[in-house]
């Protein structure tokens, strides 16, 4: 949002890359503006459009967890902040336009090419997180009260589906949690990698179910806990400290026949004998991994990738946001799994490297300095 | 790839099934799969430990190694690639060749029985088998009513049949000879 005032920034936003020629300096970026359907320079984001929508379909960017209108926004802190359409549900009833007061609606709009002449590029296409459904035995697709982290991120928001109440997709309040770890981590089967984050997000979201319903029982079902950096351990132990229970096992999730309850089949740390538990919800720490948008923009950059498909970087230790070719610079998750904070000091690194480009100097005077 | 440098259990197991079991990490999956641990003194990744830790004896003498199915769910659940029911296999190889008692002694006595039936004619035949296991275990009328209705619904035929390739399958007898359960049967 902040980012989006700024003078010196431009967000260009539905918009696909299709094409980088030139070099440092001096690229040419070829862009693929896709139509909104609404003119943005008038919209001022009132949302009388929505309320007359006829079309109800489910909401991606809420895991699908809540309706949306055809024309919608994606999310309440968008930038911009301004309505979209979506034609593939459009009915073409033309409700909006009417009750649009700034005729802002303009269903004719097509997509256009354009181009941007640019110094440098940055690449920041994060990843995907890993589809649980491709391992069964956790019951996620079956089972209603099975649940991804990236879903349970939305029901624990104010601005979630349940509006931040702790309530479970079949409406149940939710008294008891189970995540389970590495869910496509550290699986020479799937990603044989760490995927960093989801150890500490874990605690985090246990964290908030004892904030929103104290006394509710948590559960971290996990391979090895990995809460290293600043502060993380501690936070761990003071989680343990008020009553967060971890427990060395990764489970099976059985259906239960007689309630939605799942079933969490584990060893026990004190018998050291494999035990069953009923629980409201189980969260599955799903992994991240290379994402389909980023390879295909990787492509067409002609970026290298590493053996898991991630964008190699130039060198592990002082080449972390450089790749081979000149004026192209990575940042985040599409480089490797990363946390937010380390994302955020990747990009302002590359951020850096750029402005050497930019006065002039070119990359080698960065390795010199 | 991590070097199988552990314990001289793992180097021993490594060089009977080509299993590296310094690779386990303790996730607990193949535990969790299991669906015979009530019957198991150590859960499957308990055992892995103790292999680790070259725990030789309480391995060998464990109920886990004879209880044990393999039915490979825990090898397919295995994040490490570890054939977990093959090293368990080659444990009881290990036992049966150091002559320890088997802790199920019913188990080996029925894998002998039904190698044995084979070994003759090539084909099992229920009540050559269940006769030689009931003779040998001693345990002679615990499943009585089940052979009698499996006899009136024509599951199991009295007479044994053979089959025409004996003399192969003796052949692969005598060539796997005196590995495991299948040389001392
Ligand atoms: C469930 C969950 C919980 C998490 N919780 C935490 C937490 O508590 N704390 C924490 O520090 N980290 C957490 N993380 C990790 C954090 O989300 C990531 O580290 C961070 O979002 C990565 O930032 P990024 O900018 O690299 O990528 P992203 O945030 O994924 O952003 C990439 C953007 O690029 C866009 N894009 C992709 N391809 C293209 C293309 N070809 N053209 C144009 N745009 C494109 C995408 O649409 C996306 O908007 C969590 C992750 C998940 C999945
Ligand atoms: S024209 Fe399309 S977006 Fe507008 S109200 Fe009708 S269905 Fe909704
Ligand atoms: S951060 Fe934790 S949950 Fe995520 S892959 Fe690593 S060990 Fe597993
Ligand atoms: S092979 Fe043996 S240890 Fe493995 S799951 Fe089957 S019964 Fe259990
Ligand atoms: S599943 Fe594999 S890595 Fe996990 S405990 Fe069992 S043997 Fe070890």
């Amino acid at each position: 949002m902040e980012a989006a005032k700024h003078e010196n920034i431009k967000l260009v936003t539905n918009t696909e890359v299709i094409g980088v020629d030139g070099e440092a300096g001096h690229f040419t970026v070829t862009l693929r503006r896709n139509p909104w359907y609404v003119d943005i320079e008038r919209c001022n984001g009132c949302g009388a459009c929505v309320d007359v929508c006829p079309i109800v379909v489910p909401h991606e960017w809420d895991m699908n967890l809540k309706p949306r209108k055809a024309i919608y926004a994606m999310f309440a802190q968008a930038a911009p902040l301004k309505y979209v359409i979506d034609r593939e549900r459009c009915v073409e009833c033309g409700l909006c336009m009417q009750a649009c007061g700034l005729d802002a609606i303009d269903l004719s709009q097509e997509p256009y090419e354009e181009r941007l002449e640019v110094g440098a590029i940055v690449v920041a296409t994060g990843g995907q997180v890993f589809d649980p459904s491709a391992i069964p035995r956790y019951g996620y697709g079956r089972q209603e009260n099975v649940v991804t982290n990236m879903e349970f991120e939305r029901i624990c928001n104010a601005a979630g589906p349940t509006e931040g109440e702790l309530v479970r997709p079949d409406g149940k309040h939710i008294r008891s949690v189970a995540f389970v770890q590495c869910v496509g981590s550290r699986d020479v089967n799937h990603n044989p990698w760490c995927s960093f984050f989801c150890c500490m997000a874990a605690v985090k979201g246990g964290r908030l179910v004892m904030e929103h319903a104290p006394g509710a029982e948590v559960l971290v079902f996990y391979n090895d806990l990995r809460a290293c950096g600043k502060g993380f351990e501690e936070l761990y132990r003071r989680s343990v400290e008020e009553g967060m229970r971890f427990i060395r096992s990764i489970p099976t999730v059985y259906e239960n026949r007689t309630r939605n309850d799942p079933i969490i089949v584990y060893e026990d740390p004190e018998t050291g004998r494999i035990e069953r538990k009923e629980v409201d919800l189980v969260v599955l720490a799903c992994g991240l991994q290379p994402s389909p948008a980023g390879r295909s923009l990787r492509g067409l950059l002609g970026l290298p990738r590493d053996g898991y498909g991630f964008i190699r970087e130039a060198h592990p230790v002082d080449g972390l946001c450089e790749t081979p070719r000149e004026g192209v610079f990575i940042a985040g998750v599409c480089q490797g799994p990363k946390d937010i904070p380390d994302c955020v000091t990747h990009g302002s690194a590359a951020a850096a490297k750029v402005g050497i480009i930019l006065s002039g100097k070119g990359t080698e005077s960065c390795s010199d300095a | 790839m991590i070097k199988a440098t552990g314990s001289g259990l793992e180097r021993e197991i490594e060089a009977r099934c080509g299993e590296r079991v310094r690779l386990c990490f303790q996730c607990g999956k193949c535990s969790t799969g299991c669906l015979f641990t009530p019957a198991m003194d150590l859960l499957p990744h308990q055992a892995m430990k103790l292999v680790q830790l070259g725990q030789e004896e309480r391995l060998l003498s464990s109920r886990t190694i004879w209880i044990c199915a393999s039915c490979v769910t825990c090898t397919a659940r295995c994040p490490n690639d570890i054939d977990v029911a093959g090293v368990i296999d080659a444990l009881r190889q290990m036992a049966l060749e150091k002559g320890v008692r088997p802790a199920e002694r019913n188990v080996p006595l029925f894998h002998s029985c039904f190698l044995g039936n084979i070994r003759a004619t090539g084909r099992i035949s229920e009540p050559v088998l269940m006769g030689a296991y009931k003779a040998l275990s001693g345990d002679l009328f615990s499943d009585i009513g089940l052979a009698v209705e499996m006899l009136r619904k024509g599951k199991i035929k009295l007479v044994p049949s053979l089959v025409r390739g004996r003399r192969e399958i003796r052949r692969i007898f005598s060539e796997s000879g005196g590995k495991g359960a299948v040389g001392k049967g």
